[in-house]
C-alpha cells in the first residue's frame, strides 16, 4: 500500500479487500452449496427413486409368482386377470427404469430382466394355456416347477442384482454428496479462516500505518509547532527592535530635515561667497601680471649678482696666490732670523745685539706668517663663501625662472578659478534648490517612517498572536500524538 | 652693510700691523743684557707625531727645502749628502735616531755646531725662547741622547745633538 495514499483511501482498500473477501466466501459457498444439493439431489431424485421401483420390480415379481400361483390353483378368470393387471404393472415399472437407466451397467441389467422377464411371461403363458385346457392342477404344477420356477429363479436373481446394482449406485451416490458436502465445508472454512487471517492483516497494517504517518505527521506538526513558537518569538523581538530602529530613523530623520536646511542656507552662502570669489580672482590676474613683471627684473638683478660673485671668487683666488708669496717670505725670513740667531750667538758677546735685532726679525716673521695663515683661512672662507653664494644665487635664479613659469600657471589657474567660481555659483545654487527638494522628500519620508512604525506595531501585535497559536498548536499536536501513540501517551 | 663690514676689516688689519711694528720697535728699545740672561733659545720640532726640541746653540744653521742626494749604504739613519754652505755633510734621519720609523718627507735639516753633519726631520715647530727656570732633568735616563725636558703645557723633551753625534761615531764601521 503505498505511503502517500491517503487514510481514506487505505481505509477503504481495507473495507474493499474485506468485502470481496465476503463476497469470494459467499460465491465459494453458494458454489459448494449448489454441488451439495445437486448431489443429494441425484441421491433423492434418481437413486433413491431407482431404488425403490427396484425394489418395487421384486415385490411386483414375487405379486406375480403368487398370481400365477394363485391362477393355477383356482383356474378361475379372474385371477388371471389380475395376474395381467400385475404384469402391466411390472412392466410399467421395468418401462420406467429402462427410461431412467442412466449408467450404461444399469440398461443392461434392465435389458436382463427385461429379457427374463419375458422369457417368464412366456413360460407362464403356456404353463397357463395347459391351465385352460384342463390340464389337472398337478399336471400344471409339475409343469410349472419344471419351466417356470428356474426362470422365475434366473429372474429374481436378475432383479436382485439390479437391486443389488441400485443400491450401491445410491450408496456411491451418497458418499460422493457427503464428500461434496466435505470438500465444501473445508472450502468455506478455509475461505472464512483466511477472510479473517486477512482481516486481521489489513487491520493490522492499517493500524500501523496509520499509526506510524499520523504520528509522524503529528510529530511535524508538533516540531514545526515548536519551530513557529521559535520564529513567533524571535518575530516578536525583531519587531520590537524594529520598532525602536523606527524611532530612532525617524529622530535621526528630524535631524536630516534640520541639516538639509542648513545645507540649503549654507549653499545659499557659498553662492554669495563664490560670487565675491569671482571678483577677486579677476582682480587677482591683473596682481599676477605685475607680479610676473616684477620677477622677471628680480633675474636679471640675480645674473648680475651671480657675475659680480664669479669675479670676487677670482679675486679671491689671485689674492690666495700672492698670499703663499707672501707667507713663504715670512717662513724664509723666520729661517733666516732664525739662523742670524745662531750666528750671533756663535758671535759671543759682540753678536748679542744682532740677536736681538734676529729675534725681533724672527717674531715679526711669525707675527706675518701666523697673519698670512689667518688671512688665508678668510680668503678660504671669502671663496667658500662666494661658492656658496654662487651656487645660491644660481639656485634663486632657477627658483625665479620656476616661480615666474609658475606665476604663469598661477594667472592662467586664476582665469580657471574665475570660472570654476562661475560654475560652483551655479552648482551652489542648483544644491540650494537640490537641498530643498531634498527636505521635502525627507519630510515623506518621515511620515512613511511613521507608517512603518505603525505597522511594526500592529505586526508585533499579530506576531504575539501568532505566537498564542503556535502554543496552542503545540499542545493539540502533543495531545494528537498521545491519541495515536501510546508510548507518546506514556 | 657691506661697506661698514670692509671698513672694520680693514681697521682690524690696520690696528695688527700697527701692533707688529711697535713690538718690532720695542725689542729695540729694551736692555739687551736683561732680556737674554735668564732665557735659553730652543728649536721646537717634531718626530713621528712626538714633540720635541733642540738647543739653539747646539745648532750651526736650519734650511728648508734642501736637496738630499741619496748615497748607498747599510745605515738605515743615512739618507745622503747635501750641500751646506758651499761644504757637503752627510744628512742622519734624526726620528730614526731617535728610535722611530724612518720620515717620508725630509723637509727640514739641522746642521750641528759640534760637527759638519745634517739631521733632517720633517716638521718644524718654531723657535722658543723660554725662562731656564721651564728646563728640567729628564727623569727617563734610558736615552743618553735626551738629558733635559721643557716644562711646558705638554712636555717637550730636549735633544742633546752632542750625545746623537757621539751615538752615531759610536755606531760607524771602524776604518783600517
Amino acid at each position: 500500500m503505498r505511503r502517500e495514499w491517503t487514510f481514506g483511501r487505505k481505509i477503504a482498500i481495507g473495507l474493499t479487500i474485506k468485502a470481496l473477501l465476503t463476497i469470494i466466501m459467499a460465491i465459494v459457498a453458494l458454489v459448494t452449496l449448489q454441488s451439495v444439493v445437486t448431489s443429494k439431489d441425484k441421491v433423492i431424485n434418481v437413486d433413491g427413486p431407482l431404488m425403490v421401483r427396484a425394489t418395487q420390480l421384486q415385490t411386483v415379481r414375487q405379486q406375480l409368482v403368487s398370481g400365477f400361483r394363485n391362477y393355477l390353483l383356482s383356474g378361475v378368470q379372474d385371477d388371471l386377470d389380475a395376474l395381467q393387471d400385475t404384469r402391466k404393472t411390472f412392466a410399467d415399472t421395468l418401462a420406467d427404469l429402462k427410461a431412467d437407466a442412466a449408467t450404461e451397467q444399469g440398461a443392461k441389467l434392465v435389458d436382463a430382466i427385461s429379457a427374463q422377464y419375458d422369457n417368464y411371461n412366456k413360460a407362464t403363458d403356456t404353463i397357463a394355456q395347459l391351465r385352460q385346457n384342463g390340464t389337472d392342477i398337478a399336471t400344471a404344477l409339475a409343469a410349472y416347477k419344471d419351466q417356470v420356477t428356474p426362470i422365475g429363479t434366473t429372474l429374481s436373481a436378475a432383479i436382485t442384482d439390479y437391486v443389488t446394482f441400485r443400491q450401491n449406485e445410491l450408496n456411491a451416490s451418497q458418499d460422493a454428496s457427503t464428500k461434496v458436502a466435505q470438500q465444501a465445508e473445508m472450502w468455506i472454512g478455509g475461505i472464512a479462516v483466511a477472510a479473517v487471517l486477512l482481516a486481521l492483516f489489513v487491520a493490522v497494517y492499517l493500524t500501523r500505518s496509520l499509526t506510524r504517518q499520523i504520528g509522524a505527521a503529528v510529530g511535524h506538526v508538533q516540531s514545526s509547532s515548536a519551530e513557529l513558537q521559535s520564529a513567533a518569538n524571535q518575530q516578536a523581538s525583531g519587531m520590537k527592535e524594529q520598532t525602536i530602529s523606527m524611532n530612532e530613523i525617524a529622530t535621526t530623520i528630524s535631524e536630516l530635515l534640520a541639516t538639509s536646511r542648513q545645507i540649503a542656507e549654507s549653499s545659499q552662502r557659498v553662492a554669495q561667497i563664490a560670487e565675491q570669489t569671482a571678483t577677486s580672482a579677476r582682480s587677482g590676474d591683473s596682481t599676477v601680471d605685475t607680479a610676473q613683471m616684477s620677477i622677471e627684473g628680480i633675474r636679471r638683478q640675480v645674473d648680475q649678482i651671480v657675475n659680480h660673485m664669479v669675479d670676487l671668487g677670482k679675486k679671491s683666488q689671485q689674492i690666495g696666490a700672492v698670499l703663499d708669496i707672501v707667507a713663504e717670505l715670512a717662513e724664509q725670513t723666520n729661517i733666516l732670523s732664525i739662523n742670524a740667531t745662531i750666528e750671533a750667538a756663535g758671535a759671543g758677546e759682540n753678536g748679542k745685539r744682532f740677536a736681538i735685532v734676529a729675534d725681533e726679525i724672527r717674531k715679526l716673521a711669525d707675527r706675518v706668517g701666523s697673519s698670512a695663515k689667518e688671512v688665508r683661512s678668510l680668503i678660504d672662507d671669502v671663496r667658500s663663501s662666494v661658492n656658496t653664494t654662487v651656487m645660491a644665487t644660481e639656485t634663486g635664479s632657477k627658483a625665479v625662472e620656476t616661480g615666474s613659469r609658475q606665476f604663469g600657471d598661477v594667472a592662467s589657474a586664476f582665469k580657471a578659478i574665475a570660472d570654476l567660481v562661475a560654475t560652483t555659483t551655479e552648482a551652489a545654487r542648483e544644491i540650494e534648490l537640490s537641498t530643498k527638494q531634498q527636505a521635502t522628500a525627507v519630510e515623506q519620508v518621515n511620515l512613511a517612517i511613521a507608517n512603518v512604525t505603525q505597522a511594526a506595531r500592529e505586526t508585533e501585535a499579530s506576531t504575539s498572536q501568532t505566537l498564542e497559536t503556535a502554543s496552542l498548536l503545540a499542545s493539540t499536536s502533543g495531545e494528537l500524538l498521545r491519541l495515536v501513540q501510546a508510548k507518546a501517551a506514556a | 652693510m657691506r661697506g661698514e663690514a670692509l671698513a672694520t676689516g680693514d681697521g682690524r688689519q690696520t690696528d695688527r700691523a700697527r701692533a707688529l711694528r711697535e713690538a718690532f720697535d720695542r725689542g729695540f728699545a729694551e736692555t739687551p743684557a736683561t732680556a737674554m740672561a735668564e732665557q735659553t733659545d730652543l728649536l721646537a720640532l717634531s718626530l713621528a707625531g712626538h714633540r720635541f726640541a733642540i738647543r739653539l746653540g747646539e745648532a750651526a744653521g736650519l734650511f728648508a727645502d734642501r736637496k738630499v742626494t741619496p748615497a748607498p749604504t747599510a745605515m738605515r739613519e743615512f739618507r745622503g749628502i747635501a750641500g751646506v754652505r758651499g761644504a757637503l755633510v752627510p744628512v742622519y734621519d734624526l726620528a730614526v735616531l731617535m728610535g722611530y720609523a724612518p720620515a717620508e718627507h725630509l723637509r727640514w735639516l739641522l746642521l750641528a755646531r759640534e760637527a759638519p753633519v745634517a739631521f733632517a726631520f720633517d716638521t718644524f715647530d718654531g723657535q722658543l725662547r723660554l725662562d731656564s727656570a721651564v728646563l728640567a732633568p729628564h727623569q727617563d735616563q734610558t736615552r743618553d741622547t735626551v738629558r733635559e725636558v721643557a716644562r711646558l703645557d705638554t712636555p717637550r723633551p730636549v735633544i742633546h745633538i752632542p750625545s746623537v753625534i757621539a751615538a752615531l761615531r759610536r755606531r760607524m764601521p771602524k776604518e783600517g
